[in-house]
């Protein structure tokens, strides 16, 4: 019984691994959820920002890392669209637009006025120097947003021309440059607030920065979305999806345990097998 | 609970299965969307870096402003790489983005990533959390101390800047098998959902 669950066809364990991922979608589980501290930071930031704060969000992440932020993206813009705080995207991921528009398309910014509550700057190449640039000076470095009109008549950039003026950047991260880029060029040296929404896979390598209070906030995934809208109070797709997340964590390891005992059953099996022999001869 | 009838979500829906595909064994449908994905995406690259070209040096340029000839001519310097006999010119622009985006990063580097993180070690031992972090930074550091030999006390607190370090990097997969869940939950929910409107 053992040997053959040691030689089960990996295509098998896909589809029950499926399944674990279709069953908690269709049929909630309800499982328990906590609220990290660094979602709950995030959320504490943005709550005290006044009506009419521009904070900038920097979507630097590739389509494939979309899935995995896009709730936690939504719930962030639906907060800051409530709380009336206008938002000025941008990325230097070729990318990042025309994701950032999907987002955009899917939260309360859609029924707000573009180029005054909301804008789309689109991509600027060069990375970290990009961003040094953008830093100094924004609708300089943009002239014209992503849709090809000029950015330096829209109202939103009324008395906003560097980022010592922004009380807060987001950025949507899978990778570099992302986060370490925007605290060497925006964070420490201007003294701007930075949280990020980063993929599972991220975490570790920016927890020293949270340690070290140069991000203030910090949106981990699936799970951090699941709290950001727990928080505030619109459960969307990654309360839904973190069912799903649970269920498919506990079967792999479950898989993972079952692996491991049909692994050393095996090798006990076989030296018992061997001693045998080595006694026999 | 009613099937999309949009062209776009058709077309993501048929290439995310296409993709997954590949689970079940490599095929030629997931051969031809992954071609797909590559050729499309350096469409989309091409077409943004050429808003970036239009929006920072041909506009200027056809509104009178001359100093981005500069940096034309830097980026056209790029291009003689492929002339052997003038491939040595695009060394200059080269280097000069070398030596750019060096003094940037290091202008930071040394704040933001060494001393601010220094800084960041200075905690009271009043708590298991502040006792870890040290103990860590002193036992990794240590592990990378290679004047002396690693014998005695060096030797044991290397020994366990190991382990700190195996902790570190178990924690980091297992963040990263939980995003690649996350990223599969996603793509279900579109499936699902955007596609077969069988989720709520």
């Amino acid at each position: 019984m053992l040997s053959k669950l040691g030689r089960i066809d990996s295509r098998v364990l896909y589809f029950i691994l499926l399944l674990s991922f279709i069953i908690p979608l269709l049929r909630p589980l309800g499982l328990p959820m906590v609220i990290s501290d660094e979602v709950q930071k995030t959320y504490d930031l943005i709550e005290s920002l006044p009506s009419g704060s521009r904070v900038v969000v920097s979507f630097d992440l590739s389509p494939g890392g979309y899935d995995e932020l896009a709730p936690a993206t939504v719930a962030v813009f639906n907060h800051m669209a409530m709380k009336g705080i206008r938002m000025v995207g941008m990325s230097f991921w070729d990318a990042g637009p025309s994701l950032l528009d999907r987002s955009l398309a899917g939260s309360l910014y859609a029924d707000k006025e573009y180029g005054t509550d909301y804008v789309n700057l689109g991509f600027l190449a060069g990375g970290e120097n990009a961003m040094s640039a953008v830093a100094r000076d924004i609708t300089g470095a943009f002239p014209r947003d992503f849709y090809d009109r000029p950015t330096a008549n829209m109202p939103i950039f009324d008395g906003l021309q560097a980022f010592k003026d922004v009380e807060l950047v987001i950025v949507v991260a899978t990778g570099n440059p992302g986060v370490p880029e925007w605290i060497r060029q925006v964070g420490d040296p201007m003294d701007v607030p930075i949280a990020t929404i980063v993929i599972a896979g991220l975490v570790a390598d920016y927890a020293p920065y949270m340690q070290s209070r140069q991000l203030i906030g910090m949106i981990p995934g699936l799970r951090g979305a699941a709290g950001y809208e727990a928080l505030i109070d619109m459960l969307g797709r990654g309360t839904a999806g973190l069912d799903a997340q649970s269920a498919a964590h506990l079967m792999i390891l479950f898989f993972v345990l079952i692996g491991n005992i049909v692994y050393f059953v095996e090798r006990k099996r076989e030296k018992d097998e061997a001693d045998e022999e080595g006694a026999a001869s | 609970m009613t099937m999309s009838n949009d062209l776009s979500v058709w077309i993501a829906a048929l290439v995310t299965i296409g993709l997954i595909s590949f689970v079940f064994k490599e095929n030629l449908y997931y051969r031809i969307v992954e071609s797909l994905y590559v050729g499309v995406s350096a469409g989309h690259a091409i077409v943004l870096g050429w808003g970036n070209i239009r929006n920072l040096a041909v506009r200027p340029l056809g509104e009178g402003n001359l100093a981005v000839i500069i940096p034309i001519a830097l980026g056209l310097m790029l291009f003689t790489r492929y002339f052997q006999k003038w491939s040595r010119v695009s060394r200059i622009p080269m280097g000069f983005l070398m030596g750019l985006g060096a003094g940037l990063s290091m202008r930071g580097l040394v704040g933001s990533q060494i001393v601010n993180q220094i800084k960041a070690c200075y905690l009271p031992l009043n708590s298991m959390n502040n006792i870890l972090i040290i103990a860590g930074t002193f036992a990794v550091l240590s592990y990378f101390f290679f004047t002396v030999e690693h014998q005695g006390f060096v030797g044991k607190s290397a020994q366990i800047g190991r382990y700190f370090m195996m902790l570190c990097f178990g924690a980091a997969y297992g963040s990263t098998v939980t995003g690649r869940i996350s990223l599969f939950v996603g793509r279900l929910q579109f499936l699902l959902g955007d596609w077969l409107g069988i989720l709520q």
